[in-house]
Parts: structure tokens; sequence; C-alpha cells
């Protein structure tokens, strides 16, 4: 999932629905910078399963249904959450994820009932050489 | 804002296009109150603080200059 236009809300700023995710530093890098079409405002995604190894989430009927993915199969769900970067640490917020239905092209930034995430979950970002 | 006073085990309802939400007071003491939610499908119940760090944890996530973050990126990649 490279370069998308993706309809949806993230929470704070429900005025703005219409996204693009695109690559940001490169198709290798993980990040994804989804970018308001409407409006100069960007975040930095990024899929926690690659920060976090055992992330796991339940999507509710009413959210999968909202995200038309009753009828779809797993392939056509990405997970995304939001990335604050700061100097020496950056933040994720694994409490909200941004649940995109790739096909149809729709997302919704959900949050879930799980306690133990935290909306601002520091890690450290590595150099990579070569 | 509308005020209403209840007493235990007294509801508001709130009559929504998804159905009606219910909020029973179930227990008040000492400037506490336990309320319970019934809600329809649709509708999502949250502690308004929670609902609020992540507005806020999305507003200080905001990039607004994407040029200088390619840069950042780029020598962090």
């Amino acid at each position: 999932m490279n370069s998308a236009k993706l309809r949806g809300t993230i929470i704070g700023f429900e005025e703005y629905q219409n996204y693009e995710l695109n690559p940001v530093a490169g198709e290798i890098s993980p990040f994804r910078l989804l970018s308001c079409v409407d409006t100069p405002l960007s975040f930095i995604v990024i899929s926690p399963f690659s920060i976090v190894d055992d992330y796991a989430l339940e999507v509710s009927d009413t959210i999968a249904h909202g995200l038309q993915l009753h009828d779809g199969t797993v392939d056509d769900v990405a997970v995304l959450c939001v990335v604050r970067l700061a100097e020496e640490v950056c933040y994720i917020n694994l409490r909200s994820p941004i649940i995109v239905n790739t096909k149809g092209g729709l997302f919704a930034q959900v949050v879930l009932e799980n306690e133990n995430y935290s909306s601002s979950t520091p890690f450290v970002m590595k150099e990579v050489r070569g | 804002m509308l005020v209403l006073s209840r007493r235990r085990q007294e509801a508001i309802v709130i009559k929504t296009l998804e159905g009606d939400l219910r909020v029973v007071l179930l227990e008040a003491e000492k400037g506490r109150a336990r309320l319970g939610i019934e809600a329809p499908r649709g509708c999502t119940v949250l502690r308004e603080e929670l609902l609020r760090e992540i507005e806020n944890a999305n507003r200080m996530s905001v990039i607004d200059d994407v040029e200088r973050l390619k840069q950042m990126l780029g020598k962090k990649r």
C-alpha cells in the first residue's frame, strides 16, 4: 500500500475527510505520510506491528460496517498508528489506531478499550547505514 | 448545557437516529457517581479525558512542514 486516496477522519480534525497516503522517506521506510488533500495537515503513520511484536486489536462490527469491511477479507485491511517525532524519542499512539479498508479507500481512527495501550508510547528510531 | 437531577436507578434517555442511548445513575456518593450506559450499535462511549488525550496526541503529531520531515526521516532512515 504505497500511494492511495483515502476517505475518513482523524479524531480532533473531523472537519477534514479527504486524505492521501504516500511514502515519506522512500519505499523501504516503514513510515507513511497521511496528508489531508484540502489543507496543510499531515501525520506520519506506521504499522504498529513494526513497533510492537504482539500488538492486538479488535475491530467492532460497527466500525467494520462503517468501513464496508463486512464482506472483505483481512487482506483488504491495514492498521496504522500516528507517530509523533521528537528530537531523541518518538511516540506512537497505540491506543487509537487507524483502520484502513485499502480496497475501498476508507479509514477510521478508533479508540481501543485496552488500557495497556498508551496514546504516547515511546520508541527509538535507529539510523540505518548502507 | 441541560442540567437534570436524578436519584439512584433513575435514568435519562437520549434519542438518536441510531436508537436510544440510556444513562442510569447506579450509585452516587462523595462527589462521585457510577453511571450505567446502554448505547446503540454505532455509538462509542468514552471517558472524555481519554478522547481529549487522543485529540491532543493527534494535534501534537501534526506535520506542517513536509519537506523538513523528509530531510529528518531521510537522515534517520
